[in-house]
């Protein structure tokens, strides 16, 4: 087994939950996820050894995303509810641990560009500099992406509610 | 100073230098608005990370599959194809008193079996009940089964751990009273995920001795059902 498949496998359950970010849909998320590996294996002699895979194949994530949404010229559907999630293998059960709750509707209403930025540097934790590099933007861009996000988002998630505090 | 959004999301992220980063602290001293701004900011972020959290591996994970299969196959173009030397008794027999003996001389003992090299706990729940690419986290430790081999009618399985910032992989085969780790090495973490210098010739060289193939899900079920024991 060769370090790519390793961190690979290891990166799926982060990259299923950025996948569902992007597209809001358990069957896009999963239809975006198996392209991404499909071509991360294509291309698997462009990944250097000791950089980060996450960067990587979240670039490759963004980009299948970003055709995707200019050839169909769609948006994805409204969030589905995990209540809705029915079938019988195993994706559903994962799909059923991201909790489709009041935050995860607020990220919703949030434009395409703005929410890849929230999942990059809010929910998956990189560095400006790296998100910057996955959606091919200036790190000025992301700034100021991440500015009107998040004051959306405080509009919507800023007070501290019960299950907030029952969390700390 | 001014405190726009952009710069309160840079000092929320630790974006900014020292010298700035000082600055909106004096700022924020004397800005009501602004620590409200930052306290909403906060509190919104930790709402988005509480209701999407990372989910679980799924259980038999038709991408890992793909991602097995997939690099496998470029690994046998690359390197010529495998060549399996000896059966898995000869392994045990050799690495067993050989590999490990020398990664323990080096490494001291890893963190999830005993001396005796019999893998507990977490990662020998992982191991016994558990298909490829099933994550555990449980204790602070976290234990992943990469695949699944099996040659000569014993089974081998290759596994990742992490505990208090420590990895390594291993390879651990199913012996009559448990598993018995046959080879691990230590990897390096990096800002917490999982990441090692390269990849592992020595864990390569000890599934190449094993021999055989990865599991299929379906084939490896059912010898997860029959507790690892081989087909009559």
């Amino acid at each position: 087994m060769t370090l790519l498949a390793r961190e690979l496998i290891e990166l799926l359950p982060r990259a299923r939950r950025f996948a569902w970010v992007l597209t809001r849909s358990r069957e896009d998320a999963e239809d975006l996820l198996q392209g991404a590996i499909e071509r991360a294996l294509r291309k698997a002699s462009s990944w250097q050894p000791g950089t980060r895979l996450d960067s990587w194949l979240f670039r490759i994530m963004q980009n299948l995303w970003r055709d995707e949404l200019r050839a169909h010229r769609r948006r994805a559907e409204p969030l589905e509810s995990a209540a809705g999630v029915a079938g019988s293998d195993g994706r559903e059960e994962t799909m059923r641990h991201i909790q489709t709750a009041e935050a995860s509707a607020a990220l919703a209403e949030l434009p395409e560009d703005q929410r890849a930025v929230i999942g990059l540097v809010v929910i998956e934790g990189l560095s400006y500099q790296q998100t910057a590099n996955i959606l091919e933007v200036p790190i000025g861009t992301v700034m100021s992406r991440l500015a009107r996000a998040r004051a959306r988002l405080a509009a919507t998630l800023g007070d501290d509610a019960p299950r907030v505090r029952a969390a700390k | 100073m001014e405190l726009n959004d952009e710069l309160l999301c840079a000092y929320l992220d630790g974006e900014l230098e020292p010298e700035i980063r000082g600055r909106v602290e004096s700022a924020l001293e004397t800005d009501a608005g602004g620590r409200v701004r930052l306290e909403r900011m906060r509190t919104a972020d930790q709402r988005l990370r509480v209701d999407i959290p990372v989910p679980p591996a799924v259980n038999d994970d038709p991408l890992v599959q793909m991602i097995l299969k997939g690099v496998g196959e470029r690994d046998a173009v690359g390197r010529g194809g495998r060549v399996y030397w000896h059966t898995l008794g000869s392994l045990a027999a050799g690495l067993a008193g050989i590999v490990v003996g020398w990664l323990l001389a080096m490494y001291g003992s890893p963190p999830t079996y005993s001396v005796d090299n019999r893998a507990r706990s977490t990662l020998h729940t992982v191991l016994e009940s558990r298909p490829s690419g099933s994550r555990l986290d449980e204790g602070g430790e976290s234990a992943i089964v990469l695949l699944t081999i099996s040659a000569q009618g014993q089974v081998c399985r290759l596994y990742g751990t992490t505990r208090a910032g420590r990895a390594s992989e291993g390879v651990a085969c199913r012996e009559r009273d448990g598993w018995r780790i046959v080879a691990w090495e230590s990897v390096t973490t990096l800002s917490g995920d999982y990441r090692a210098a390269g990849a592992s010739p020595l864990l390569d060289a000890v599934l190449d001795r094993v021999g055989g193939e990865p599991l299929a899900p379906a084939d490896e079920q059912a010898l997860l059902a029959r507790g690892w024991r081989p087909a009559k």
